[in-house]
């Protein structure tokens, strides 16, 4: 054998083996489906709102959809454009945003390798029970034009309004008709059902907010909570005088609180009558009327509830030239 | 026989080459930079510098950018909102854990991550030929940038995605994979490097160096990044700080090294100081200067103006009534109101094939529109606002005379817009610089932090300094009013939709606000197509972590709850 034969053995065994390597891959015969198996994994059946599910596949298919069982994506209305989810890589997660018990399906399909022919599907389904507990109240607050007023929270379930009788807007001052305002409650739950007083909330209705009203919150899953709001109206002097003179009240628009006094002579005692729920301190001490006043000093009108010594609201006063 | 001997031939010639090629292998390179010998002078350094900021130059990065801060929210619409598309189903919340944009948004900032940790982990590597303060400056400037840099990259993805992994500055295989940091531990990262570039960086830059991050553009940027950890209405140390940075950025008070730092003695100082590329004290000529925990910062209110100059200081456009929208254009790059910005200059010589030359900036060419402004932000945010004029565009003549019919109910803004004397002369480019952080969005935060901290008079003047700014254009009287802390809020919050309008921040803002809900919601039900109300309260305020990070984890990186 010479060389030039040995080449030419060579270049010929290497076409040939090419052309045995086009005519496999160039072979349009067709591989049958296989047997479709919808098996899966879950990890809980049991779900909070937004928290979620996640499904591992474990079966065999070409191709995998999840129908979740909740709106726009129920199997019974896969006719009706109700559509389900293409699982990619085995895992498929998901969260509800309703509560309800929903019937997952698993649709596991195969079909042949020749146009996708011969489809075959194997489906598995089970229910997920979702539930919305949440009684958690955000906010509760009230909008006066302009301003926002809002609650504080003095315990997990008791809330304290306090409201001024007038409010200053545009240098003008506004009485403020706390008995019939509007309210606010914020809770991060669509499906949980608020009673005001026994009846069902509205964030539409007018409540007298100067006084005290018992909230219930009731989740979707039946839990109930109760809240007690304390309306109450920031306390002012019915009469005050610095010095046998009348002191004449201004108020801040920053501040709803806070009474500013001014006063007109050097004689700084302080004569004052205020309602029987209310006290005039400096700190923690009691400045009966007769006393004597710093100007710039800031004091506390404090008024207290009839029946919760925790329930107060406090309104700043200070006297000035 | 022939056979035999060129079978022989064949072997011996094999086992030659075999042995050539394990000699060759084991030879030292020599004459090429590897990453264990190239970043050993200054020089160096800022190249390595120099490819962290082109991240942000990247049309990825400003690509996924306009698509999160704006598209998703409610001042614009979309050209793409149909859910046949990955960009739909983002602006309308029917992604899923694989969409494209948001595993772009993850991926981009990583890069520049990457980029940046390349810098910060061989820093230490230049040697320096002389012992001069500035050769020392050099390499902090260059320091506290990578650190600026860093702490940019990790708050777009913290406040995108809650807390991430944080990336070691140094990547070997043995530690590829990562768990996510909580979201508090990432904020903390992000707020040590900005309190030591702070301390690093200048005020201003020579005028050769300008669009380099300098001191301002490090205290704008931990206000923000305090400001989105705390939470509206509620009391926090947050905005206590805020407060503090606030009056020494816009009120010139003083604030020390060691305040900013905040410096407790657990490290020794002069270590500090030299792990921070000050001089170290033992070098220091006489004339040098020391720098202690009490050494006051240098201010930075007198760089910054809310006036519509120019970086000399002249008005813009003559001072006429376009001088506000011209803080967008050329003539206003590194202008009065500028903090930072993204530094674009087009290739000039026609190459194509470059994706860092600002062509995602671009959002409102003569023919050519992303996104459109609602018709809700022109009639009922802007009411009566004179900005109205110059942000929103309608039909007829921009500025510069270029005619733009959008039709009927289309509108366009003009921050997007490029006039056309700064139009580049090749497609595909675009040298008008982004503004990224701007002194009016200080003033505002200032003004925000001030109302959250119980100082409503003081909130109020910061926040009538802006419309008082505004006011000049038509010498319109209209100031925002006093009043309760709730409604000195929402007119921050009202002033700050209509000055950062179409800056790419809408959407952040309302989340960090809590209000994204409600508000997307009440904009989705004015929608055809719903867009909005499906944002899900509790479960959106987080995008997804890509699945892919999931996937390649094997689990180790944990999914947001809720997808």
């Amino acid at each position: 054998m010479t060389t030039n034969r040995l080449f030419s053995n060579l270049v010929g065994m290497a076409i040939a083996l090419s052309m045995l390597n086009t005519a496999t891959s160039c072979s349009d015969d067709n591989e049958p489906a296989r047997t479709p198996r919808a098996e899966i994994i879950v990890d809980k059946q049991s779900l909070e709102i937004n928290e979620s599910m996640q499904i591992h596949f474990t079966g065999v298919a070409d191709q995998v959809i999840i129908f979740t069982g909740d709106k726009d994506h129920e199997y019974e209305l896969r006719d009706q454009s109700n559509t389900g989810f293409a699982m990619n890589k085995g895992l498929f997660t998901y969260s509800y945003r309703t509560p309800g018990t929903f019937r997952v399906v698993c649709v596991a399909s195969t079909y042949d390798t020749y146009l996708g022919g011969n489809l075959q599907t194997d489906v598995y389904a089970f229910d997920v029970t979702v539930t919305d507990n949440i009684t958690e109240i955000d906010d509760i607050s009230t909008t006066i034009t302009p301003n926002v007023y809002y609650a504080n929270r003095l315990s997990e379930n008791d809330w304290l309004l306090c409201l001024p009788t007038k409010q200053l807007y545009n240098n003008r001052e506004m009485t403020v008709n706390a008995a019939r305002q509007r309210l606010s409650i914020t809770i991060e739950s669509d499906s949980a059902k608020i009673y005001l007083d026994g009846e069902p909330y509205n964030s539409r209705t007018y409540y007298a907010l100067n006084i005290d009203h018992s909230i219930r919150v009731v989740s979707s899953s039946g839990t109930i909570r109760d809240y007690t709001l304390y309306g109450m109206i920031y306390p002012e002097f019915s009469t005050v005088t610095v010095g046998g003179k009348d002191a004449t009240l201004t108020r801040s628009a920053f501040y709803q609180d806070l009474q500013t006094y001014l006063v007109t002579t050097d004689d700084l005692t302080l004569d004052y009558t205020v309602e029987d729920n209310v006290q005039l301190l400096d700190g923690s001490q009691p400045m009966p009327p007769g006393c004597q006043i710093q100007l710039g000093k800031e004091y506390t009108l404090r008024r207290s509830h009839s029946s919760n010594p925790q329930v107060r609201a406090d309104a700043r006063i200070i006297f000035q030239r | 026989m022939n056979c035999k001997i060129l079978s022989r031939l064949a072997v011996a010639v094999l086992g030659m080459t075999l042995t050539a090629c394990s000699d060759f292998l084991d030879k030292e390179i020599t004459g090429n930079a590897t990453d264990q010998t190239y970043y050993d002078t200054p020089y160096k350094m800022q190249s390595a510098l120099d490819a962290a900021y082109d991240v942000l130059q990247s049309d990825a990065y400003n690509d996924q950018e306009w698509r999160f801060g704006e598209a998703m929210a409610d001042n614009v619409l979309g050209v793409d909102e149909g859910l046949a598309s990955q960009m739909g189903q983002l602006v309308c919340f029917r992604f899923n854990t694989s969409n494209t944009w948001i595993r772009q948004r993850w991926e981009v900032n990583y890069k520049g991550i990457h980029r940046v940790n390349q810098v910060i982990a061989n820093i230490n590597r230049v040697e320096i030929s002389t012992t001069s303060y500035y050769a020392y400056q050099q390499i902090r400037w260059i320091y506290g940038q990578a650190k600026f840099l860093r702490a940019l990259y990790y708050f777009n993805l913290v406040k995108s995605y809650g807390g991430v992994p944080i990336r070691p500055e140094t990547e070997t295989v043995e530690n590829l994979v990562v768990p996510r940091s909580t979201a508090d531990e990432t904020y903390a990262y992000i707020e040590r490097d900005l309190r030591e570039a702070i301390v690093m960086l200048p005020v201003v830059y020579p005028t050769a160096e300008m669009g380099k991050a300098t001191r301002g553009a490090a205290v704008a940027l931990l206000m923000k990044v305090l400001m989105y950890q705390a939470k509206p209405g509620t009391v926090s140390d947050k905005w206590e700080e805020m407060v503090r940075l606030g009056n020494y950025f816009v009120d010139g008070a003083r604030l020390t090294m060691g305040e900013i730092l905040k410096y407790d003695n657990s490290e020794d100082w002069e270590s500090l100081r030299q792990r921070l590329w000050f001089k170290p004290q033992y070098q220091n000529d006489e004339g040098d200067p020391y720098e202690t925990a009490d050494t006051r910062l240098e201010d930075v209110n007198n760089v910054y103006s809310l006036e519509y100059r120019d970086y000399f200081g002249d008005p813009l456009h003559n001072g006429d009534r376009w001088a506000y929208v011209y803080q967008w254009y050329s003539d206003g790059e590194f202008c009065k109101g500028s903090v930072f910005e993204v530094v674009f200059k087009e290739s000039g010589d026609g190459t194509s094939g470059d994706n860092n030359e600002g062509a995602g900036i671009e959002h409102f060419d003569v023919g050519t529109t992303a996104m459109y402004a609602t018709s809700n932000i022109v009639n009922e945010i802007f009411a009566d606002d004179i900005r109205k004029d110059f942000v929103i565009h309608h039909q007829g003549n921009t500025p510069d005379g270029e005619m733009w019919q959008g039709g009927e109910g289309r509108f366009v803004s003009l921050k997007w817009y490029t006039p056309k004397k700064d139009k580049p002369q090749y497609g595909g480019d675009n040298g008008r610089n982004r503004r990224l952080i701007r002194f009016a969005d200080v003033v505002l935060m200032y003004a925000e932090a001030l109302n959250e901290t119980g100082k409503r008079e003081e909130a109020l003047a910061k926040l009538n300094l802006c419309k008082a700014q505004v006011n000049t254009i038509n010498g319109s009287t209209k100031l925002y009013q006093p009043g309760s802390y709730g409604y000195i809020r929402d007119q921050i919050y009202s002033e700050r939709r209509m000055e950062m309008a179409f800056e790419w921040d809408r959407y952040f803002d309302l989340i960090r606000q809590g209000r994204a809900a409600t508000v997307l919601h009440t904009f989705g039900r004015s929608r055809p197509n719903s867009r909005g109300l499906y944002f899900i309260q509790g479960v959106h305020e987080l995008l997804p972590i890509p699945q892919n990070e999931i996937d390649v984890s094997n689990g180790v990186v944990e999914q947001n709850p809720g997808y």
